[in-house]
């Protein structure tokens, strides 16, 4: 079964369905998995971000709509899940969700410190993958989504535009500031990491 | 179009998000001015630092584990979605048992009189006492208080 073009039956959703559903889930496990992975920075968050997602595709199987693919379906309930739990944190931390654009507060020259030759490397170490993880996690929220499903996902801006509920100029934006911030942080974070050792 | 200084252009342009003309606008552009180039090169390699980040596999126990719950039938599933975290039963439950103390408290105050004990007379005596307690005996007045302790009780306790 294609996870693109699954189409559930409304009259046995909770029938015969829970195979074809059982199939989605071998088969989009993986993709979501890593992008809630990446939302969340750790695996226990990810797994409770998987877990949810699936069930609640699950309980909403009757509302998803067959023109569209059921991975996008998926990501979208996944990322309003996380959205929720960044909420709640923020809510008891008083941190913003909102916050404005990192651009706004610092200019893009004290951010970049410069090309970093070693940034281009065709094989990513295993320290550096957990760098661009900590890279990831210092990015505002909306920003991570949007790079992790561009750069990591490989999805299209309208995908992530439809997963985000914003329009394509948004996605835009925030992967370009994305970029930039995550980049930023890896080559602080492994220069910071160099001088410690 | 204006391209230059315009960050988010290029970063279309890496991901191949924009159509013919403008693409081919962008790409001019970088070909001719090396601060763009280097502003694409960097993008570029931020793009490719994600890309190549390797993928986080699924733990085998987790595909498991969602298709045991999805196999539970669905009023068993509402019900451990109602289920309230720890976090919130301990508090909740300090406070349950505070309320029902205070609700125990009240409702023995209140029930006092019905078990036939006159509450008034005895604090009326109280008062009484005080009173005689800071005032000399010389000076006391017969209150009505007194009398309504004498009506209780049959007699004055003055006469002991």
């Amino acid at each position: 079964m294609n996870p693109r073009t699954f189409r559930p039956s409304g009259r046995n959703i909770h029938g015969d369905a829970a195979g074809d559903f059982s199939e989605l889930i071998r088969q989009c496990g993986e993709k979501a998995y890593n992008f809630a992975f990446r939302l969340s920075g750790n695996e226990q968050d990810a797994r409770d971000l998987v877990q949810k997602a699936f069930v609640r595709a699950w309980e909403h199987l009757g509302s998803f709509d067959r023109s569209r693919p059921f991975e996008t379906w998926l990501y979208k309930i996944l990322h309003n899940i996380f959205l929720d739990e960044v909420r709640r944190y923020a809510h008891s931390h008083t941190v913003s969700l909102d916050a404005p654009p990192p651009r706004e507060e610092t200019s893009w020259d004290e951010l970049l410190p410069g090309q970093d030759p070693e940034l281009d490397s065709k094989l990513l170490r295993r320290e550096d993958d957990e760098l661009v993880q900590k890279a990831l996690n210092t990015l505002p929220a909306h920003y991570r989504a949007a790079v992790a499903l561009c750069d990591m996902e490989g999805l299209s801006y309208e995908n992530i535009a439809e997963i985000m509920s914003c329009p394509v100029g948004t996605v835009r934006s925030r992967i370009h500031q994305g970029r930039e911030l995550v980049r930023a942080a890896f080559t602080q974070l492994r220069r910071t990491g160099v001088k410690s050792q | 179009m204006r391209i230059h200084g315009e960050g988010e252009l290029i970063s279309a342009f890496i991901d191949g998000e924009l159509g013919a003309d403008e693409a081919a606008e962008v790409r001019d552009h970088i070909a001719a001015c090396a601060s763009c180039r280097e502003s694409c090169a960097s993008l570029r390699s931020a793009k490719s630092l994600l890309a190549r980040a390797p993928r986080r596999a699924m733990p085998p126990d987790l595909v498991a584990q969602l298709e045991g719950r999805l196999a539970r039938p669905l009023w068993r599933r509402v019900l451990d979605s109602l289920r309230p975290p720890v976090s919130i039963l301990v508090p909740a439950g300090a406070l349950a048992a505070a309320v029902l103390v205070v609700a125990a408290w009240f409702g023995a105050r209140r029930a006092l009189p019905e078990q036939g004990i006159p509450l008034e007379p005895l604090l009326a005596a109280h008062s009484r006492y005080t009173a005689e307690s800071l005032v000399p005996a010389s000076e006391l007045v017969a209150s009505n208080y007194s009398a309504q302790l004498n009506a209780y009780y049959g007699d004055s306790p003055d006469q002991e």
